[in-house]
């Protein structure tokens, strides 16, 4: 599903170098559940934009549903995240101008051919998964944090992509809510079959998945 | 500055700008399109002469113009002399009120005599013009210019009809061809109608008004030879010059106008630009979101340039209808007209969609080229 063969990503400001990812090389198969451990400043947030096609690497290839997409323009790269790819981000990352319910629409909004009432529709379903039916009026800001994260999810899942990224999504989440969020994600994996790559800190979490790659200085280390 | 308050500002900041233009073109439109319509006479063969009679008692004025006008019209370069109130690019019409039928409307009036369509060589449309003999009657001969009788008397013919200037009643003689000024154009229609008092103006149609030294020299010796010392010379000059002159001060006063509004655009293109990179930098992250869930660039810039139209046809609504109220209440006659209103109103809307989308276009681009990582890397 997705494959890395020799990535490498070097951060240059006119004073430093930084060398935040070096020959990494990683398979993840359709339908696997990764979590990706590491001590701060790694590299981990950086593999997973990479993955994420929100950041070119500096150095070599990324195969995606056996497509090359390491030389994608800018509007073909839209277009494969828009339909192959779900993200979830520590600090939510919602519009807070927008309601939980056109928060969660977003990405089909950039998808052609889905009418309105389609959109609300599929919205209505990805937030009753998540369990927040009765707050789609309400704004961002008016929920919880586990409630964020979960309208964050349900906007992660209403396109039906194939791989969700997920960078530290229970992060910011005290335990309980943390528990949600990962059942909820890995009922996504057992259910829907997503492959899913998810950047923890927590043992306990990474414990639940099925594979956990560990990294340390911007290498794979296991 | 919350972002509601600094779109109000916006809001105002549109709705001024639309409104002065409107304005200004509503304004000059219709005058700036005089210059390109007939004058409806020729002024090239014709000469001025301003007379003082200072303290002069009424009586005497007139029989000093009388014996002027004779000794004016034996100059050979002379065809013929017209005393007058009215000379065009210099002195027009003064506003009368008009009454026809119980309906009051306003209009120039042009003090004239018998002799002015000859100097001028006016073309008569209708009718005729005044001629000395009409008056001794108790109606006032009055001639009205094409467009006044079309403005009041619509289809019909007004020549035999009688009308009241000021409560005073008046015959129509004859309709004129549309009689204006090209500069500094004053745009209400208006009837001729006889000297009321002693002129202190005459008009002459010389072949030779383009030689300044002959007829200058000649019309002062004239004047001078009637002997009074009281009768000074105030202008002696041909209309050729004073056109030309008028012209020059309309130019200047268009060179002013453009300075001014280029510097008030130039101001609003700073102030808005300045609120768009702004508001575009306070979104940085939504903007990011939008790209990570598969906005194109393309997508992007149509959203913000999107905005910034609803934005400009919200502060310029109220203006454009305002300015239609204006026009169907006729309160900018006669400056401007439902015509040239609803086009100073298009091209003022046109221009400020244009100026907006200019203001947006670079901070939309620059968010449209967003690198998604590193503005949520930021944050
Ligand atoms: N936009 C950037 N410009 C320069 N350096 C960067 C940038 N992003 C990341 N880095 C550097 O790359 C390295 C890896 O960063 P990254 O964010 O991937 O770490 P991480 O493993 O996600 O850490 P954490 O667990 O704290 O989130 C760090 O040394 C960081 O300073
Ligand atoms: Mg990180």
């Amino acid at each position: 599903m997705i494959q890395l063969s020799n990535i490498e990503k070097v951060y240059r400001t006119k004073t430093i170098e930084t060398i935040a990812l070096n020959n990494i090389n990683i398979n993840i198969t359709r339908g696997e559940f990764v979590a990706i451990m590491g001590p701060s400043g790694c590299g981990k947030s950086t593999l997973l934009n990479i993955m994420g096609l929100l950041d070119a690497p500096t150095g070599g290839s990324i195969i995606m549903d056996d497509q090359q997409v390491t030389a994608l323009s800018r509007k073909k790269l839209a277009l494969f995240r828009n339909l192959k790819l779900g993200f979830i981000f520590q600090s939510y990352h919602l519009i807070n101008d927008l309601s939980v319910i056109d928060n969660v629409e977003l990405p089909l909004l950039y998808r052609k051919g889905i009418s309105g009432t389609e959109r609300r529709k599929r919205a209505l379903e990805a937030l009753e998964k998540v369990g927040l039916s009765a707050r789609t009026k309400h704004y961002p800001n008016q929920l919880s944090g586990g409630q964020r994260q979960r309208v964050a999810i349900a906007r992660a899942i209403i396109g039906n992509p194939e791989i969700i990224l997920a960078d530290e999504p229970t992060g910011n989440l005290d335990s309980a809510m943390g528990e949600e969020v990962m059942n909820l994600m890995l009922q996504l994996n057992k259910t829907d079959g997503t492959t899913i790559v998810m950047v923890t800190h927590d043992e306990l979490m990474a414990k639940k998945t099925q594979r956990i790659i560990h990294f340390f200085d911007g290498q794979q280390v296991s | 500055m919350n972002r509601k308050k600094q779109h109000f500002f916006l809001l105002l900041q549109l709705f001024v700008t639309f409104t002065a233009l409107f304005l200004c073109m509503g304004l000059n439109l219709k005058k700036f399109s005089n210059y390109f319509q007939p004058l409806g006479y020729r002024y090239e063969n014709a000469w001025v002469l301003a007379l003082d009679f200072q303290n002069m008692p009424e009586e005497k004025k007139s029989a000093y113009s009388q014996l002027i006008k004779e000794k004016l019209q034996s100059i050979q370069e002379i065809e013929l002399v017209s005393a007058t109130e009215v000379v065009p690019f210099q002195q027009w019409g003064v506003s009368k009120k008009i009454t026809y039928h119980k309906q009051t409307s306003t209009a120039l009036g042009f003090e004239v005599d018998e002799h002015y369509p000859d100097v001028l060589d006016m073309k008569l449309v209708e009718g005729r013009w005044f001629k000395a003999t009409d008056y001794a009657l108790n109606t006032i001969p009055v001639v009205l210019t094409k467009d006044l009788a079309e403005r009041d008397f619509k289809h019909e013919s007004p020549v035999g009809k009688t009308i009241l200037i000021a409560d005073k009643p008046a015959l129509i003689v004859g309709v004129s061809e549309t009689f204006r000024e090209n500069t500094s154009a004053n745009l209400s229609p208006g009837f001729f109608f006889p000297l009321q008092t002693t002129a202190t103006k005459y008009l002459l149609k010389s072949k030779s008004a383009g030689n300044f030294q002959l007829l200058e020299d000649k019309i002062r010796k004239a004047i001078n030879s009637v002997g009074n010392t009281e009768i000074l010379i105030k202008q002696n000059i041909s209309l050729t010059l004073i056109q030309k002159f008028a012209q020059k001060t309309d130019y200047i006063q268009l060179g002013v106008t453009l300075i001014v509004f280029s510097f008030l655009l130039i101001n609003v293109f700073l102030g808005v630009s300045g609120v768009f990179s702004y508001n575009l930098s306070k979104r940085k992250a939504e903007i990011a979101l939008r790209v990570i869930m598969g906005a194109s660039p393309a997508a992007i810039l149509k959203q913000f340039l999107g905005e910034s139209m609803v934005l400009t046809t919200l502060g310029i609504l109220p203006g454009v209808l305002i300015a239609v109220q204006l026009l169907i209440m006729q309160y900018l006659e006669p400056y401007t007209d439902g015509y040239y209103g609803a086009i100073s109103i298009g091209c003022s809307a046109l221009f400020i969609y244009i100026l907006m989308l200019s203001c947006a276009f670079y901070p939309s681009l620059k968010a449209a080229r967003l690198n998604p990582s590193d503005a949520l890397h930021e944050e």
